[in-house]
């Protein structure tokens, strides 16, 4: 997948769990929403829908979407 | 349609998280209450039973506990069941003995049942299958404590139990994919196996449905048996064994029907599996309900597959307390559905479960031989009527509460005892619990009622009172009761006996029973009736029946 | 519970908590760089005595003041609770020390040193809001090998917050014991100096 795609699929994932708008700008920080229970499903979702793991360095990271974007992509790298 | 629209993403091989919680199914109605205890996190998995809940129209309102290995069960609420949420390699890790673990949950299971008499999942893993019968006895020591083994739930899903990243990530070591199982497992098997009502017969239609096809445009030969409907088929076959009715119908000929099943050798389904058939162009509504009054079963325990939307409305519209599933053109999706359909699974299947089929055969060779014979006595003869006695009968403490729970159409007063308030009667010197089986030369019809009873001075209370449909319309009502009453330890020196009664929707053949015996001129009112204790005394047994006590 | 255990180390002790601590308790938390990860508390000494008068009916609560040795002064708050004496397990926590406060290890050393020696538990656990850094770290520091993430364990103002809960049993605290024990005669050796 590219960026544009992973970005499509993370905001997919996001706006379906967390149940609000989401952009490219939403971050576990200016999202209430995406606390720490939600952010376990949406690691997990993310997971299944880009069929990749992530490391546990990488679970730490993914706080936003442009976060998730780069992570991921690391993760196809390797 | 939103139901049936969603099927695929519900009973997927394996489900996808996302979908699942992008699923927007209607608000559901009926709602019950879980306690959840847990030592590992619960969270992820909860939020994924919420559709399979919806799929079935009720929803649950989880509690949870704090994270909790010494299981206090502090401030404990009444709730519809109690779940233990455990991660057992959390005690192991201590060294623990399995055999000190297991006294410790057991005494943890003693402490949380003396609290409650509502259901208890063990929901846990242990490693090893010796193990697991270990845990799966100290579950069958105590009433209403039922064994979810997770091991075994994702052994048959085919995805790992555990995934030591997901401790880290989601304070489990329960892996995502198998978050993901369980929660089905939870919202379609665990829980509605303990409360919800059983669904009893599985009623199918035939063209698309069993086969691939219309048989009246195809032919005979026409018409596919593939891969994904033979599999439906021993599917459907295989629930008998469990005691469930299987049922077809279907708008066709009924010549070329069992002609089809007579003909198609390939087929795992046979015509004589089928309990009941109603093979005509008629109404399928009207044909569910005569299919449930041959079965002497109530429409709600009917669940009806068809691959006709319009079918399957009709039947929603008119007769809604049916259950309905979409029959899909991959027959292996169907079986899916049909396999996790809430209700349709139990925990446990009892002997009786499976006798259910072979006594309905019996039923048909039963009633010709009443038609030919006068003499009452002269036909329990023939048939070599037996009737057993048993007061509190540990060993049979579930179908007992089966009985309970399950009966609607003979049950006086309609308290559903559940197991461990069985179970408490039959330790108190005060009450009685009375079982009573019927067996006759064409079948055994098993454990066909259950009369719970209290000793208050000189009167017996009465404080449940069940028949079987599968015993009624035999004439034996009043010895099945009124026998099972005078033979009851605490019946000794009572005045009299006091029915309690309740008024259902369903149990009018319990209030005309009480009626007659009791000279009323209408159907009684809620509350207590009294019987004097010396026409029981005066019933006589009833000729040509066999009477036992064990 | 009333109780009468006290503790002492190098620097500081441990001794039982009274009502005349209310003011202590009350300043103690309500102070915005000490109170971010606690629960909300009101701002009257009534409330903080009532507080205490429902503690003192709690067998198995046991809360200290965490006290400078040299001059009685207090610098905090600790407690071990929630004790189940049949399974001899209890949490610690309500752990709040005054900013400045040298006590962190010594002060530790001694709660687990009350659970394991007066207490005579099995384990003792204690449940850190994983956002609360420092002090995750502490405990990570302490080499604590049991440690696991609970999610949404805390609710504090209506949000739900991960916990982070280290548990030591005696086995680790027969490791860790002399460690915590070396690093609090150290401390002390700091605080004489001045």
């Amino acid at each position: 997948m590219d960026r544009q795609q992973l970005e499509i699929v993370s905001l997919t994932v996001l706006a379906t769990i967390l149940k609000c708008e989401v952009s490219a700008e939403t971050s576990r920080k200016n999202t209430p929403q995406w606390d720490s229970l939600k952010h376990i499903e949406v690691v997990f979702a993310l997971e299944d829908e880009l069929g990749l793991q992530f490391s546990e360095e990488d679970l730490a990271n993914l706080d936003s979407v442009g976060n998730i974007v780069d992570r991921a992509l690391i993760r196809y790298a390797t | 349609m939103r139901l049936f629209e969603a099927q695929p993403a519900l009973f997927a091989p394996r489900p996808s998280r996302l979908t699942l919680l992008g699923l927007d199914l209607p608000p559901a109605g009926q709602q019950i209450t879980v306690n959840v205890w847990r030592n590992h996190s619960f969270e992820s998995v909860e939020s994924l039973t919420a559709p399979y809940f919806a799929f079935r129209g009720w929803r649950a309102d989880f509690r949870l506990g704090g994270y909790d290995d010494t299981l206090m069960f502090a401030g404990r609420q009444e709730a519809d069941a109690d779940i233990l949420w455990l991660d057992s390699s959390r005690f192991f890790a201590h060294s623990s003995l399995l055999s000190d673990w297991l006294q410790w949950l057991e005494e943890r299971l003693r402490a949380l049942r003396s609290g409650s008499k509502a259901p208890i999942i063990l929901a846990t893993w242990v490693e090893g299958s010796q193990r697991a019968e270990a845990v799966q006895a100290v579950a069958d020591s105590l009433p209403a404590v039922l064994f979810a083994n997770l091991e075994t739930a994702c052994t048959d899903a085919r995805v790992p139990l555990l995934d030591s990243r997901s401790a880290n990530l989601a304070g489990t070591p329960i892996s995502n994919a198998a978050q993901v199982v369980l929660a089905r497992e939870l919202a379609c098997h665990w829980l509605p196996g303990t409360l919800l009502p059983p669904v009893k017969a599985v009623a199918l239609d035939l063209d698309h449905t069993l086969h691939s096809g219309v048989l009246g445009e195809d032919g005979i030969q026409g018409v596919r048996l593939t891969p994904g409907h033979a599999d439906l088929q021993r599917y459907i076959k295989s629930l008998q064994q469990r005691g469930i009715f299987i049922a077809l119908v279907s708008r066709n000929e009924p010549s070329d029907v069992e002609a089809l099943f007579h003909q198609r050798l390939d087929y795992p389904l046979r015509w004589q599996d089928f309990s009941a058939i109603e093979v005509s162009w008629d109404d399928k509504v009207a044909a569910i309900e005569r299919i449930a009054k041959t079965l002497r079963i109530a429409s709600d325990a009917v669940l009806f597959v068809d691959d006709n939307p319009g079918e399957l409305a009709n039947i929603a519209k008119q007769l809604p307390q049916v259950h309905t599933v979409y029959a899909h053109p991959d027959a292996s999706l169907t079986r899916q559905v049909i396999h996790f359909y809430p209700g349709l699974r139990r925990w446990k299947v009892e002997s009786d479960d499976a006798k259910r089929i072979q006594d309905l055969k019996a039923n048909a060779e039963r009633e010709s031989l009443a038609e030919s014979t006068t003499d009452p006595a002269e036909y329990f003869r023939s048939l070599k009527v037996a009737l057993t006695y048993r007061h509190n009968p540990q060993v049979q403490l579930n179908r007992l509460a089966d009985l309970c729970n399950k009966t609607n159409q003979f049950n006086l007063s309609l308290r559903r005892f559940n197991q461990a308030e069985i179970a408490d009667r039959m330790e108190r010197e005060d009450a009685c619990v009375t079982s009573v089986q019927l067996t006759d030369r064409l079948s055994d019809s098993g454990v066909i009622a259950v009369i719970v009873a209290e000793r208050h001075g000189q009167q017996l209370i009465v404080e449940e009172l069940c028949v079987s449909c599968r015993a009624l319309g035999r004439q034996l009502e009043d010895a099945i009761i009124l026998l099972a009453l005078r033979d009851m330890p605490i019946f000794a020196g009572c005045q009299q006996v006091a029915f309690r009664v309740q008024h259902g929707p369903r149990n009018q053949p319990a209030m005309d029973w009480l009626v007659r015996l009791l000279g009323l001129n209408e159907v009684p009112a809620p509350g207590h009736h009294i019987l004097q204790a010396q026409s029981l005394l005066d019933f006589a047994t009833v000729e040509g029946v066999a009477f036992n006590k064990e | 519970m009333r109780h009468n255990l006290i503790l002492a180390g190098p620097a500081f002790r441990l001794r039982p908590i009274g009502d005349a601590d209310a003011h202590l308790l009350l300043e103690l938390r309500c102070n915005p760089y000490l109170n971010r990860f606690l629960h909300a508390t009101s701002s009257g000494v009534e409330d903080q005595l009532a507080w205490l008068a429902d503690y003192y009916e709690r067998p198995e609560d046991y809360y200290f003041v965490v006290e400078r040795l040299e001059t009685g002064t207090p610098e905090g708050v600790i407690s071990v609770y929630d004790i189940n004496f049949d399974t001899g397990s209890g949490e610690w926590g309500r752990w709040i020390l005054r900013p400045g406060s040298l006590a962190a290890v010594e002060s530790a050393w001694l709660v687990y040193r009350c659970s394991f020696e007066q207490l005579e538990l099995a384990q003792v656990y204690c449940r850190t809001v994983a956002d609360n850094r420092p002090v995750v770290s502490f405990h990570d520091s302490c080499g604590i090998p049991q440690r696991r993430l609970l999610p949404g364990h805390f609710d504090l103002g209506g949000r739900r917050l991960d916990a982070v809960e280290h548990l030591m049993d005696r086995q680790s605290w027969a490791q860790i014991g002399p460690r915590l024990e070396k690093l609090a005669k150290l401390t002390s050796q700091r605080l004489r100096r001045g």
